[in-house]
C-alpha cells in the first residue's frame, strides 16, 4: 500500500420533534417541528471532547499527518451557539487540514430526480466554508457516503477533483477498495473494516485486535495490495473512545510516524486522486450504495413515502418563490431532508421506527397544509 | 334468573387501501378498498349474516313470538348491504317485520366521535343512523348502545338528550363495586336505564365456545341454560358480536346447532327472552351507574377502557389528526369529503393499530388488512396526510 486518506465526518443532526398538532394549524417554524433544545444541549456537551480531539489531531499533523474534515452545514449552523468549537476547527484548517463539501443540510437530495436542490446545497456549503474558513474544498462527499451516479456528474461540473463514497459489498464484490476509481470525478471508496476498527473497536477490550496501537494498524495496511486506503470516520464516535481512556490520543499522534515507517504516505483525497492511476470499476456506474446499505436509508414503505411527500413539498415550495416567507419555509424544508431522519425510520424489528414515521408524517402533513394555504 | 336479554353487534367497517399518494382514483375509492371490503362482506354474509338471520327467523317462527332478541346494525354495514348484499338486507328487514328483534341505535360510522370534547359530531352520526334504520328497516329505535360499549356520564347525557330510554354497558367490577350486573340500573343524574353485560355468560358463547383448553368444552345449550337459570338476579344481559355465529366460531364448531337448541333449553327452565325495552320496563332499577369522563369504559380487551383504540402513540396521534381536521372538512361543505372524514373516524382503523399483546392481539388483527399494527398506523397517516391536503385545497378554491 502506498497511501492512506483519513477523513472525519463532523455532524450532529437537528432531530424532528415528537409533534402534536393539538394547538392547531399555525405557521411553520423550526422550533415547531424540530428539537431545538435537545440539539442545543447535545451541541454544548461537545466542546470539551472536541477540543481534546482537535488537540490530538493537531499534534498528529505536526508529526506529518494529513486530515480532511467533512463538517456538515447543520453543524456549522449549530456552531453559532458556541464559536469556540468552530475556532478550534479553524486552527486545524489554518495549519493545513482540508475541508470537504457535501449537501449543506446533510441532505438526501442527491437522490432527488431534479438535482438543482443538490447543486444549490453544495454551493451553499462551499460559500459557507469560504466565509468561515477562507478555503475552497476540492473533495465532495454525500451524507452517509451515498453513491448516486448522477450527483457525481454535478460534482464534476462544480469542479471537484475527488469524490468519496462507500466501499460496500455490492460495489466491491469482496475486494478491498484500495485504488482510485475512474469516474466522472475520480472516486475513493471507504474501507469499511479498517474505518470501523478506528471508529468503533479501538477502545473495546473484548475485541481481539485490542489494543489498537498505530504500529499494529500501520502494519495491517502495509500488508495490503493497492495504492490507497480511504478511512472515513465519524468524529463523534471518537468521543466514545476518549471517554474511556487516552488511547485514541496516542493513536492519532503515532499514526503518521508508524505509516511513514512502513513507507506509506498520508495524503489528502484530492492528492491521491491526482497521483494514482484510475482503476475501472463497472459496478460504480450501475449501482447505488450508502453506508450500511440502501435498505437502511430508503428500504421500507414509510421511508419511501416520506421521500415522496418531501419532494411534493419541494414542488409546492417552488411555486412560492415570491412569497414573503419563502426563505424561512425553504430552511425548514431543507432540514426535513436530513439523512438522519430517514435512518431513524428504519424500523427493522423496532417499534420506534414506525412510531417516528407516523409522527414525521404528521409534521410533513402540517407543512404541506401550510404551503397550500400560502399558495395563491 | 327471570329473563335473558340478548344483543348482537352487527358491523363491518370500510377498510383503507394500502395507500400511495400517486393513486389516480378520486373520492371515496381513493382511500377505501372496494375489492377487499366487498370480498370480506360477501364472505361474512355467506358464513354468518345469512345463515344466522335465517336461523333466527325460523326460531322466532317456531317460538310463536316468545323468542325476543336485539341487535344494532351499523351504518357502514347497512351501506355495504345496499351495495353488495340486497339479499342480506332483506333478511334484516324480515327480522324487523317479526317484531321480535329490537333494533338499537348507535353512531352510523361505528366511530369514536363520542370521545370528542364536543357532542355535535356524535349527535349528527346518531341521527344519521336513526334515519338509516327508519329508511331501510322501517324501525325507530328507543335504546342506544355506543361503539364497542364506550360509556361515560357525558355519553349517557347525550343519549338521554336524544330521547333514548336505555343504554347498554359493559358489566365490569370497577363500576359495579360488588353489585351484580343481573339487574336493571339507572345512570347517575338522569332517568336513562342501563343494561350491563354479563361478560362471563356472554363470553362463554362469544369467546370460549370452541376453546378446547376450556374445562367446560364442549359447551352445550342445556349446560349454558343451566348456568343462566341458576344465576341470581332478574336479567342476564348477553351481548356479543353477531359474527360469533359462523365467523368467530365456524359452523363446524357446532355454533348453529347451539343457537338452534338455545331458546328451547332456556325457556324450558322458566327463563323468558326479553328485548332491552321490555327488560327495562319490567324491572325496577337496583341502583345508579356512575362513570366519570376520565374513566371511560368499553367492552374491549382485558382493560375494558379506551386503550384498544387510543392506547399507543400512533393511535393517539392519528385520532388527534382526525379530530383537528373536523371543522375544516365541514367548512368545505363538500359532502364526499365529509363522508370520507366520517369513515376515518370508524373505530376499527384505530383498533388495527393496537400493539397490545397478551391474548388480545389476535382479536385486533381479525378482519384487518394489515399484517402488523405498525403498517396500519403508517398507512392511516399516509391517508390522513393526503386527505388533509385535499381538504385544504378545497378550502383554497372556495376562497377564490
Amino acid at each position: 500500500m502506498k497511501a492512506v486518506c483519513v477523513c472525519f465526518e463532523v455532524h450532529l443532526p437537528l432531530p424532528l420533534k415528537w409533534y402534536w398538532p393539538r394547538e392547531g394549524y399555525g405557521a411553520p417554524a423550526l422550533e415547531k417541528y424540530f428539537e431545538m433544545e435537545k440539539a442545543y444541549n447535545n451541541f454544548m456537551k461537545l466542546e470539551k471532547d472536541v477540543k481534546a480531539l482537535n488537540t490530538a489531531v493537531m499534534a498528529s499533523m505536526e508529526a506529518g499527518g494529513r486530515y480532511t474534515f467533512d463538517i456538515s452545514g447543520v453543524f456549522l449552523e449549530q456552531s453559532k451557539w458556541e464559536p469556540a468549537i468552530l475556532d478550534s476547527f479553524r486552527q486545524l484548517v489554518d495549519k493545513g487540514a482540508k475541508l470537504a463539501a457535501s449537501p449543506y443540510y446533510h441532505s438526501i437530495c442527491p437522490l432527488f430526480p431534479d438535482l438543482n436542490e443538490f447543486r444549490e446545497q453544495i454551493i451553499m456549503h462551499m460559500d459557507s466554508i469560504r466565509g468561515l474558513f477562507g478555503v475552497k474544498p476540492a473533495t465532495c462527499v454525500n451524507p452517509e457516503l451515498l453513491l448516486e451516479q448522477r450527483s457525481v456528474g454535478v460534482c464534476r461540473d462544480l469542479g471537484f477533483r475527488c469524490f468519496i463514497s462507500e466501499g460496500s459489498h455490492n460495489i466491491m464484490n469482496g475486494c478491498d477498495p484500495s485504488y482510485v476509481y475512474r469516474n466522472e470525478v475520480p472516486t475513493l471508496l471507504r474501507h469499511i473494516d479498517l474505518s470501523e476498527d478506528v471508529e468503533n473497536r479501538l477502545s473495546d477490550r473484548k475485541w481481539p485486535g485490542y489494543p489498537l496501537i498505530a504500529e499494529k494498524f500501520a502494519s495491517w495496511i502495509a500488508g495490503m495490495e493497492g495504492d490507497v486506503i480511504t478511512l472515513y470516520i465519524r468524529y463523534d464516535s471518537l468521543r466514545t473512545h476518549l471517554q474511556r481512556n487516552e488511547e485514541i490520543v496516542q493513536f492519532l499522534k503515532d499514526l503518521p510516524g508508524s505509516l511513514a515507517g512502513k513507507g506509506i504516505e498520508m495524503l489528502f483525497p484530492e492528492e491521491a486522486a491526482g497521483r494514482f492511476r484510475q482503476e475501472e470499476l463497472p459496478s460504480l456506474h450501475s449501482k447505488k450504495t450508502v453506508r450500511y446499505g440502501m435498505h437502511n436509508l430508503l428500504g421500507n414503505h414509510a421511508q419511501n413515502l416520506y421521500m415522496n411527500e418531501l419532494q411534493s413539498i419541494g414542488d409546492e415550495l417552488g411555486k412560492l418563490r415570491e412569497h414573503e416567507d419563502h426563505d424561512k419555509l425553504q430552511t425548514i424544508y431543507r432540514y426535513m431532508q436530513q439523512s438522519d431522519i430517514f435512518l431513524e425510520m428504519n424500523a427493522e424489528g423496532r417499534r420506534l421506527g414506525y412510531e417516528k414515521a407516523v409522527n414525521n408524517f404528521s409534521i410533513l402533513s402540517d407543512m404541506k397544509r401550510a404551503l397550500t394555504e400560502a399558495g395563491k | 334468573m327471570k329473563s335473558v336479554c340478548f344483543y348482537f353487534e352487527v358491523h363491518q367497517p370500510y377498510r383503507l387501501k394500502w395507500f400511495w399518494p400517486e393513486s389516480r382514483s378520486a373520492g371515496f375509492e381513493r382511500y377505501f378498498d372496494n375489492d377487499v371490503n366487498m370480498e370480506i362482506f360477501r364472505r361474512v354474509a355467506e358464513k354468518c349474516y345469512l345463515p344466522a338471520n335465517r336461523t333466527i327467523l325460523e326460531l322466532i317462527d317456531e317460538s310463536d313470538g316468545s323468542l325476543k332478541l336485539s341487535m344494532s346494525v351499523t351504518g357502514t354495514l347497512l351501506s355495504q348491504c345496499e351495495r353488495w348484499g340486497e339479499d342480506v338486507l332483506e333478511t334484516f328487514r324480515d327480522l324487523a317485520d317479526t317484531g321480535c328483534m329490537e333494533f338499537i341505535d348507535e353512531t352510523y360510522y361505528h366511530s369514536l366521535a363520542s370521545l370528542f370534547e364536543s357532542g355535535d359530531e356524535f349527535i349528527d352520526q346518531v341521527m344519521e343512523h336513526r334515519k338509516a334504520m327508519s329508511d331501510l328497516l322501517g324501525v325507530k329505535p328507543e335504546v342506544f348502545r355506543n361503539t364497542e360499549l364506550l360509556y361515560n356520564n357525558s355519553i349517557v347525557a347525550l343519549a338521554e338528550q336524544m330521547g333514548y330510554k336505555a343504554i347498554l354497558m359493559e358489566g365490569i367490577e370497577r363500576v359495579l363495586g360488588g353489585r351484580s350486573p343481573n339487574h336493571v340500573y339507572k345512570a347517575t343524574g338522569s332517568n336513562i336505564a342501563v343494561l350491563l353485560r354479563n361478560y362471563k355468560l356472554s363470553d362463554d358463547i362469544g369467546y370460549r365456545f370452541s376453546s378446547r383448553w376450556w374445562e367446560e368444552y364442549p359447551l352445550t345449550a342445556d349446560k349454558w341454560a343451566d348456568w343462566v337459570s341458576r344465576s341470581s338476579g332478574e336479567t342476564a344481559n348477553i351481548f356479543m358480536d353477531y359474527e360469533t355465529f359462523g365467523e368467530h366460531q365456524w359452523a363446524d364448531s357446532g355454533i348453529f346447532s347451539f343457537l338452534k337448541a338455545l331458546p328451547g333449553e332456556v325457556m324450558d327452565r322458566g327463563v323468558k327472552f326479553l328485548t332491552p325495552s321490555e327488560t327495562i320496563g319490567r324491572y325496577i332499577p337496583a341502583g345508579d351507574i356512575d362513570v366519570g369522563d376520565f374513566s371511560t369504559i368499553s367492552w374491549a380487551d382485558i382493560e375494558r377502557d379506551t386503550s384498544a383504540w387510543l392506547g399507543n402513540d400512533m393511535q393517539r396521534r392519528c385520532f388527534e389528526e382526525a379530530k383537528l381536521l373536523g371543522p375544516y372538512v365541514k367548512a368545505t361543505g363538500d359532502q364526499e369529503l365529509i363522508r370520507i372524514w366520517k369513515h376515518l373516524l370508524t373505530s376499527d382503523h384505530y383498533y388495527y393499530m393496537s400493539t397490545k399483546w397478551l391474548g388480545d392481539g389476535d382479536v385486533h388483527s381479525y378482519f384487518s388488512i394489515h399484517s402488523s399494527p405498525y403498517d396500519a398506523g403508517v398507512n392511516f397517516m399516509a391517508v390522513m396526510m393526503d386527505f388533509k391536503e385535499m381538504v385544504f385545497r378545497k378550502l383554497k378554491e372556495l376562497r377564490h
